[in-house]
């Protein structure tokens, strides 16, 4: 974790309070983290631009606007930005009455044009696999995973940002592996995909 | 743990596949124009009375990339000291000094409200104009009217002058004490005809000897003829014929009332009343004259039955000694009532500040007399209802017997404020007594008293 004798976390807090005092160092951090939180953002609204820029928008000013209340908790700033996205998220839906379940697949449409067709087809299968998985899982299940694989977040920052426990969020990454795994295609069903 | 991690090797790499494979690009387009958004959003945070005035003109969000430069620019413009304070520097005392000039203003000037309208000959409504009747009922309204009245006692000896109604009631059988009445304008209006009941004697009474009372019978009659909308309010309430009459009938009205006290204190003065009223208010009298002969004929019937009334107001006290500190309306309004008697506690919902008291002409059959069993003498009880009403309530009339058992009032006012509320006026020795009845349980029971 210290590289070097330089820990992240600590450059990053360090950021924090400056921002804290002075709001302009706020755009560094802003500028670390929009891509990350906006891929999040993005996953959970099917790629929809609009939608994901404002959620963006939203998260880093409700970031801005409350910095002076952030409390450091030893966890990357990420953190809690993943939990305003997240919040943002869910209250977007709530408003716009829309379906939470993202399509991933519609992620297709932005895939590199660069990759040779057997990667397109292979790409393109298994996005609609983890399109089709996570339609069979919960909203909490979907979170988990978008978290724990898809963003790289580790238990006890998933806990922080879910509001649930380190051991519950444990017990739940468990379960929704055990579950994905029964979901998991066969290798007959990836020629279906073909 | 390293077990799971490879029972559930080929899921996570399913997801990270995944993961891998999926492609969300933050525009760079998209990213700088958050980040302006965060660059105004910091500019607001550290100069939050220039970015406030911003945001009066335009949602932050809503804001193009050009019209987010102009304002930046805008806000460096703005951010000096004067353009920041001199709004407050100017409106702050500013503000201080109308609130100075509203406070002198309502603390020394009195406002009154001039009944002029009311002799506009206008068509209006009965419910409107009975309204605006009761809403003219200021304590201060009349105090422009003294020095009239000083003029007219002044200008006009009492024993001579034809424009005052004396109506000396102490001729009257019962009226033992000799005491003169006259009309005036805070006299209720059943105390108008129980005045002109108990005056069935010539007009010339004017002329009576007793000039203490005929003196102030000038002043009461002086003020009587200067205020003729109160008038109107009196014939209104107790005529009841307003309802299908326009404001030209209400001044006709007004001069029959003034007729009708002719009347009943002798039926045949009627031309010399108008004579007077002519006198001193030729608009009124010539209305009078037109309308006199058809309207004589009701009012008799009426004044017949009243004529035997008024054998027991000598009691009354004489209004006249006290007229300007009084002021009080010859029909009260309910929301009077009962500002002028806060221990009446009645529904809000029922009776609001808007409540209007309106005489219908379908209580003109119940307006008139009725009999105290007792004595076996009669009163003038009269009837109102709010406006809101449609129908009077069913208010056994025998309670008017009790509650006047053994009393001489000189008028009885029924209003009636609800379905099931209904707030009894009794006047007797000028003092008014109000009863407010409920209906409960079928039975009308008093629920408040006040007496004044």
């Amino acid at each position: 974790m210290n590289m070097g004798g330089v820990n992240p976390l600590d450059i990053e807090k360090r950021q924090i309070e400056e921002a804290k005092k002075d709001p302009e160092k706020f755009l560094p951090l802003y500028d670390k983290y929009a891509e990350q939180i906006y891929r999040y953002i993005a996953r959970r609204t099917g790629n929809n631009h609009d939608t994901a820029h404002d959620i963006l928008s939203q998260t880093f000013l409700d970031a801005l606007s409350h910095i002076k209340e952030f409390t450091w908790q030893g966890f990357p700033f990420s953190s809690w930005l993943y939990k305003i996205a997240h919040n943002n998220v869910i209250k977007y839906y709530k408003k716009s009455e829309k379906t939470r379940y993202s399509p991933i697949e519609e992620a297709r449409n932005v895939s590199d044009i660069n990759q040779n067709i057997e990667e397109k087809i292979e790409s393109s299968i298994t996005q609609k696999q983890v399109q089709e998985m996570m339609q069979k899982l919960e909203e909490e299940e979907r979170e988990i995973i978008r978290l724990k694989f898809f963003e790289g977040v580790s238990n006890i920052e998933i806990a922080d940002i879910m509001g649930l426990s380190v051991t519950n969020v444990g017990v739940k990454v468990f379960r929704v592996l055990k579950k994905a795994k029964t979901m998991l295609p066969s290798k007959h069903d990836l020629k279906k995909y073909a | 743990m390293r077990r799971n991690s490879n029972y559930f090797g080929d899921v996570s790499q399913f997801f990270l596949r995944a993961k891998k494979e999926e492609n969300f690009v933050l525009d760079a387009k998209i990213k700088n124009s958050v980040r302006e958004k965060l660059s105004l959003k910091i500019n607001e945070i550290k100069n939050p009375v220039s970015e406030k005035t911003q945001e009066e003109v335009q949602p932050v969000s809503n804001y193009s990339d050009y019209t987010i430069k102009r304002i930046v620019e805008e806000a460096t413009v703005k951010r000096d000291f004067w353009s920041i304070w001199k709004r407050q520097l100017i409106s702050v005392p500013a503000s201080l000094a109308a609130l100075t000039l509203i406070v002198f203003a309502a603390n020394n000037f009195n406002f009154t409200l001039q009944p002029k309208e009311t002799f506009l000959p206008k068509t209006e409504k009965t419910s409107d104009l009975a309204a605006s009747l009761l809403d003219t009922k200021a304590p201060e309204e009349n105090t422009a009217d003294s020095a009239m009245i000083a003029d007219a006692i002044n200008k006009q000896p009492e024993a001579n002058n034809p424009d005052i109604l004396v109506l000396d009631i102490g001729s009257m059988g019962e009226n033992s004490s000799g005491e003169t009445r006259s009309l005036n304008k805070y006299q209720p209006a059943e105390n108008i005809q129980t005045s002109s009941g108990a005056a069935s004697q010539p007009t010339n009474q004017q002329n009576t000897a007793d000039n203490q009372t005929a003196s102030d019978t000038t002043q009461t009659q002086s003020e009587y003829q200067t205020q003729p909308q109160t008038n109107t309010e009196t014939s209104t309430a107790a005529d009841s014929n307003v309802d299908s009459q326009t404001e030209e009938n209400i001044n006709r009205t007004t001069t029959q009332n003034v007729q009708t006290e002719n009347i009943a204190s002798n039926q045949t003065i009627a031309s010399q009343d108008q004579t007077g009223t002519q006198t001193t208010q030729p608009q009124i009298a010539s209305e009078t004259a037109e309308t006199s002969s058809t309207q004589t004929a009701s009012l008799n019937v009426t004044d017949n039955t009243l004529n035997t009334n008024l054998s027991t107001d000598n009691q009354l006290p004489d209004y006249n000694l006290t007229l300007p500190e009084t002021e009080t309306p010859a029909t009260p309004a309910i929301d009077e009532i009962i500002n002028n008697n806060p221990a009446i506690i009645v529904n809000p919902d029922l009776i609001k500040s808007t409540t209007t008291i309106t005489a219908l002409s379908e209580y003109q059959k119940n307006a008139g007399v009725y009999i105290n069993t007792d004595k076996n003498k009669l009163y003038s009880v009269n009837y109102y209802k709010a406006s809101s009403l449609t129908h009077e309530p069913i208010f056994d009339k025998m309670i008017l017997t009790d509650l006047t058992a053994n009393k001489t009032p000189s008028a009885v006012n029924v209003y009636y404020l609800s379905g099931t509320r209904v707030l009894v006026e009794v006047v007797e020795n000028g003092i008014k007594k109000l009863f407010l009845y409920e209906q409960r349980d079928g039975a009308w029971t008093v629920i408040k008293y006040e007496k004044n």
